[in-house]
């Protein structure tokens, strides 16, 4: 005998001696065999903590179902079907942006031997996507990213936007879904009073857009006509307004409205985009219209709706006595 | 006894008692009959002569006289106009209140309608043009009818105080007056002249309107061109005055207007005067008796009848319109109070 063969002869011995060897019962192959030959790949105490530890390789490795042929070169280990038990996450992937530029679970997930259960971390997720949207990046600077790195889960981190798997194209500037989402997503929270609260954010935003012209026509179904949230204070780089940096500072703003509003000046661009006219402390302008616009409307309908409900009365009462009187 | 050729004249609404008082006053003294005198005063026919003698001598049971006689309250220019002012109105206000109410599924379904709110606000400023085309006509008029036309007597301060005048005089406080005692059964209903109070009241509500709701249209119309020498806040004011007085025109017009030219239970269900500007002679004299008086005393009754009366195809044309027009404020109307209603939740 050859001494290839007299080591394969030895190796079949001993594994097919020894307890684990439970292929030829029918039965999965136990880890540890396959640590045998792969301990070099990762870290068994990171694999043992890590999310997927309960699992034996075979689990996601299916494809390894005869142990000798695999050791024989015969079964190669293809790509893991993760559907199989993540089928909600496959199926929102499948119809995401992600899969059309050819983005697979692994190309995100590359820690699937060491993946621990990311707590709702949002700090975890910036991480990830920043990776290959560097451009965004300057997320961290915003009002958000800083938040969302100093560990509050309120603010928004780009899973809250654009979905963990269910991500959709968004970059084309001017058709509906696209136009749509640039105000729709910011909505959820920031319609939220108690998180607004909590967070001390302006809480009439929503409210105050929905009453402009702009919210009016967006609430209409046309948000391809008129502003929406990030049009102003983008979608990556919302800063406060004192901010010399921000798209509002009124350094910056004229440019911001000269997008749509060509030949904006510096008084046009006082315009209240979330005034609030029931504020008489902030808004004491619009306060008083208001004001005094209700007062005549109410004593106008007062006066004449009453002069009306009488008439409508006393001339029923005339109409029936000449009806009566008509011989 | 015979029964006398002016009470029965009176009873059956051929002329009205004043007139009656004043035939008697000219009749003293000059020897002619009641009959002759009423048809030189130009305020009987011969017909209604003949007709009343008949019920004199009992050969006639009553006046078979149709009180119908037409006389003319607006010329067309005047119809043409109103015509002009409902088909803006409405083009304003149905592309108007969808974006008052766009939190109202009524709203978003009737933006559909129009192919997106692009169309409708093509529709809206195009019904704003027609708006300051017949408020410009309106202001027109007024400087014809102040300084221009020969037939009204006096001065343009006289003129604009008189009775031919749309703007309010003293006689509108004694005329408010009455009619509150009117409808508190403590009085007659006051006797009008050309204008009522509340004729007045539309006219003027929709031009005072004008520079409100055309103003602030005007500046949320053209925003980067106001914007070169107004604050930019001026566009909250602009939308706040904009959308309330729309609010306020719209609600008034139709209720307390549709009240007044449709509801009134002697107009409804319509009160056609003001697409054919025809008056019956019973109307002029029962609602017009100040100024069927004066016409009489001026002696020009006669210039105001209407030979020929507008034919069936114009009536049913345009009462048709009128209908249309009507319900469809009514319609909107309860729109508006559907969204009242759910915004109290």
């Amino acid at each position: 005998m050859s001494i290839p063969r007299l080591s394969l002869l030895i190796l079949f011995l001993i594994v097919s001696l020894s307890h684990t060897v439970s292929a030829e019962q029918g039965m999965a192959i136990d880890p540890a065999t396959c640590l045998g030959c792969h301990s070099d790949r990762f870290s068994i105490k990171e694999f043992a903590a890590s999310v997927h530890g309960k699992n034996a390789c075979t689990s996601c490795h299916t494809d390894i179902t005869d142990l000798i042929r695999h050791m024989k070169g015969e079964i190669k280990v293809q790509k893991v079907q993760c559907e199989r038990c993540h089928k909600r996450e496959n199926a929102e992937h499948y119809a995401s942006v992600h899969i059309a530029k050819g983005v697979r679970c692994a190309d995100c997930h590359t820690d699937v031997h060491s993946h621990t259960y990311w707590r709702k971390d949002k700090r975890i997720v910036v991480a990830m996507c920043i990776q290959c949207h560097d451009k965004e990046a300057v997320y961290r600077k915003s009002v958000h990213g800083k938040a969302v790195v100093a560990g509050n889960s309120d603010s928004a981190a780009c899973h809250d936007c654009h979905n963990l798997h269910d991500i959709k194209p968004v970059g084309g500037k001017d058709d509906h879904a696209s136009r749509e989402f640039h105000t729709k997503v910011c909505l959820k929270c920031h319609s939220d009073a108690e998180m607004m609260k909590r967070n001390k954010v302006f809480n009439v935003a929503v409210k105050t857009y929905m009453e402009s012209y702009h919210g009016k026509n967006y609430r209409l179904g046309f948000p391809e006509r008129v502003a929406g949230c990030s049009d102003c204070h983008t979608a990556h780089s919302v800063l406060p307004r004192n901010d010399p940096a921000s798209s509002i500072n009124s350094a910056n703003v004229i440019k911001t409205c000269s997008k749509c509003h060509a030949g904006a000046t510096a008084s046009f661009t006082k315009f209240y985009a979330h005034g609030e006219p029931t504020d008489r402390h902030n808004y004491p302008i619009l306060f008083y219209t208001f004001v005094s616009m209700t007062a005549l409307l109410v004593s106008v309908f007062a006066v004449f709706w009453l002069h009306t409900l009488f008439w409508m009365f006393r001339g029923f009462v005339e109409n029936r006595h000449k009806k009566h009187m008509h011989l | 006894m015979k029964k006398k050729i002016g009470r029965i004249l009176v009873n059956g609404g051929v002329i009205n008692r004043f007139t009656l008082n004043r035939a008697l006053e000219r009749q003293k003294g000059s020897g002619k009959l009641l009959g002759e005198v009423l048809k030189e005063m130009g305020v009987v026919t011969q017909e209604e002569v003949i007709q009343a003698l008949a019920v004199q001598n009992g050969k006639l049971q009553s006046l078979l006289v149709e009180q119908s006689r037409q006389y003319r309250r607006f010329k067309m220019r005047h119809i043409l106009l109103h015509l002009l002012v409902i088909t803006s109105f409405l083009g304003l206000s149905l592309t108007g209140l969808p974006l008052r109410f766009s939190d109202q599924l009524w709203a978003q379904m009737m933006m559909n309608v129009y192919g997106g709110v692009a169309n409708a606000g093509y529709i809206h400023r195009f019904c704003a043009v027609l708006t300051f085309i017949y408020f410009f006509s309106a202001l027109g008029m007024c400087f014809h009818f102040l300084f221009i036309r020969k037939d009204i007597p006096g001065n343009a301060l006289q003129r604009l105080f008189g009775p031919e005048s749309l703007c309010p005089n003293l006689k509108d406080v004694h005329d408010v007056v009455g009619m509150v005692k009117w409808f508190i059964f403590k009085g007659e209903k006051p006797v009008f002249d050309r204008w009522t109070y509340w004729e007045k009241f539309d006219f003027f509500a929709v031009f005072w309107g004008m520079f409100a709701i055309g103003g602030s249209g005007l500046l949320l119309w053209f925003p980067e061109v106001f914007g070169q020498f107004l604050p930019g806040w001026s566009f909250n004011v602009a939308t706040i005055i904009h959308s309330d007085e729309a609010l306020l025109a719209t609600g008034f017009i139709f209720t307390v207007h549709f009240f007044n030219t449709h509801g009134r239970p002697e107009k409804f269900p319509m009160d056609f005067v003001i697409f054919n500007g025809q008056l019956s002679k019973y109307e002029f004299m029962e609602e017009r008796g100040e100024q069927w008086q004066r016409y009489e005393q001026q002696g020009i009754l006669k210039e105001y009848e209407v030979h020929r009366p507008t034919g069936a195809l114009y009536d049913f044309l345009f009462k048709g319109f009128g209908f249309l027009a009507l319900l469809t404020g009514l319609g909107l109307l309860l729109l508006m109070i559907l969204a009242f209603i759910s915004s109290m939740h």
